[in-house]
């Protein structure tokens, strides 16, 4: 029992990570129609300036991560995806690549191809006793803060006018602009709210990881594209459902798996993942219909 | 002129609409009339021509600014956010005012003109009829309070009953001084409340005229389904915009 609930508590803490990076890619493909394969970036460059900023204060270090992910994405907004907003998305998917194939290489000559370590606080691999179980503190503060995070967006997007015109726009951008909803101060907030969820993660993840390199975000990038897959592109309940599944089907496999066989979880994740795509292939709470997302 | 890659949709366009009129802009499938009507929007760009409003020039200006100009569209098939509520389409209806106490006001109008609102003003709107969905469209874009409503084929797809009640209340926001471009294929119906008409074909305007002159002269009807280019017929009051 108590290891079941071990794996339930890691479960959780995975799947509140994995849900954050699937909602930044699927708040940007609600808007925009395109997958930012450049999301990964963010968390690294976030990653990095917490590198920096190493021994300063700790609400000044997360600050200036959630901030320098923030401003990074506002600048992939402005520099290189506005210009080409309109055109197709087989153009706006590779120069998603291209911006994240720059930043890599940007921070590769920076700061070195080699990944840094982080000193992270003590009490960040402390854990308390709950009942018989030992929980990590991390692991705590990963599943209120992936709660809280999503909570907040929720409230955002069902309770205020930019909210309610984001979610206009996801549905029909066209008509939404005929409307009267600024498409610029749309797009730009979506971006500047998937750079709020990628700094976020990026303090979580490299407080578990106490390291950062230029790659990262890879990873971090092919894990939301397949939660926003499984749930539903486009959709960000079906987002972070997805990054749920997803991060619940990854710990528990790795739990219910013999020690020997363990080495081949992510294949066993994957095969259903596309066992759920064969019977849903639109995804969780995804459609044919583009007007049907959100 | 507006153009699809190779393809001219529009070419040699001129009509006008004065305030407190309602125009109606007839013809087949395919002829340009929605497209005229997004060119409008700003949504489909013009090769070149200038469209304007009270002498102001809306060309190359984004969508958003057009409709804080004072035009406000009704699209063919609502294009209603079927996963936002009905109060939540209107308040989007309302997106370039800053009144909010105008707004709040505004709708409740709307709820008096379209009483069928009210009940359901909290479900999701791609649960509504599509009369309702109609009558939803139409209070959306008046929330913005435009001088100049483009309403595309309202009739499409509605009960006669529904399209009577859609048809009255364009006529009250005309007598309100709102100033109408109602796209329309049923000619009869467009010619019934029309002040002024224009017959499009194939991108061109080819007829234009009085609503009144038209009824007596044509039979419209045939004239646009049946009509072949460069056949004379009796135009009445009609003017041709090719001659």
């Amino acid at each position: 029992m108590n290891l079941f609930l071990q794996s339930l508590i890691d479960a959780l803490s995975f799947a509140g990570v994995y849900a954050l990076i699937a909602l930044g890619i699927a708040l940007i493909f609600g808007v925009m129609n395109l997958v930012n394969f450049a999301h990964g970036e963010l968390v690294m460059v976030a990653g990095y300036v917490f590198f920096l900023l190493q021994g300063a204060p700790w609400p000044l270090v997360i600050v200036a991560t959630v901030c320098a992910a923030v401003i990074t994405a506002l600048l992939m907004e402005r520099v290189a995806f506005r210009p080409v907003r309109s055109a197709d998305p087989t153009t706006l998917l590779v120069t998603s690549f291209a911006v994240s194939f720059l930043l890599q290489s940007i921070a590769m000559l920076t700061m070195g191809a080699r990944p840094k370590s982080i000193e992270v606080p003590a009490f960040v691999g402390e854990s308390i006793a709950i009942g018989g179980l030992r929980v990590p503190k991390l692991e705590l503060v990963t599943i209120a803060l992936a709660f809280v995070l999503l909570m907040a967006l929720n409230v955002f997007l069902r309770r205020t006018a930019l909210g309610r015109q984001m979610r206009a726009a996801a549905e029909d951008f066209q008509m939404a602009r005929v409307l009267g909803v600024r498409a610029d101060t749309i797009v730009a907030m979506a971006f500047a709210l998937s750079g709020i969820l990628a700094g976020c993660l990026a303090v979580i993840y490299v407080a578990q990881t106490a390291s950062v390199s230029p790659v990262i975000g890879l990873q971090l990038v092919l894990i939301g594209f397949v939660s926003t897959v499984i749930g539903g592109l486009g959709s960000l309940e079906g987002a972070a459902i997805g990054g749920f599944v997803l991060g619940f089907l990854t710990v528990m496999i790795q739990t219910i798996l013999p020690p020997e066989l363990r080495g081949y979880r992510d294949a066993v994740v994957f095969a259903i993942v596309i066992t759920i795509l064969l019977i849903r292939p639109h995804g969780l709470l995804g459609s044919l219909r583009r007007s049907d997302y959100l | 002129m507006v153009r699809y890659g190779a393809v001219t949709a529009l070419h040699g366009i001129s009509l006008h609409v004065n305030a407190g009129e309602l125009v109606s802009v007839v013809g087949p499938n395919g002829a340009g009339k929605s497209t005229m009507l997004w060119a409008v929007m700003g949504t489909v760009p013009l090769k070149n021509g200038v469209i304007s409003l009270a002498g102001r020039s809306l060309a190359g200006m984004p969508p958003e600014n057009i409709v804080r100009s004072g035009i406000a569209l009704v699209p063919e098939r609502r294009h209603i956010f079927t996963q936002l509520s009905v109060l939540e389409n209107l308040l989007l209806g309302a997106t370039p005012r800053k009144d909010r106490a105008g707004v709040k006001a505004d709708i409740v109008r709307m709820l008096d003109l379209f009483p069928v609102l009210e009940t359901c003003l909290h479900t999701s709107a791609g649960k509504l009829s599509g009369g309702q969905q109609q009558q939803l469209a139409i209070a959306r874009a008046l929330l913005s309070r435009p001088r100049l409503l483009l309403v595309d084929e309202p009739s499409l797809g509605l009960a006669p009953i529904v399209t009577d009640k859609v048809y009255e209340v364009l006529q009250e926001l005309v007598r309100a001084g709102i100033a109408i471009l109602l796209i329309e294929q049923s000619s009869v119906r467009a010619l019934n409340i029309a002040d002024r008409v224009y017959l499009l074909r194939s991108g061109q305007i080819e007829r234009s005229g009085n609503a009144g002159d038209l009824r007596e002269a044509v039979d419209l009807e045939d004239s646009y389904f049946g009509f072949e280019s460069g056949v004379d017929r009796p135009s009445g009051g009609w003017h041709s915009e090719r001659s």
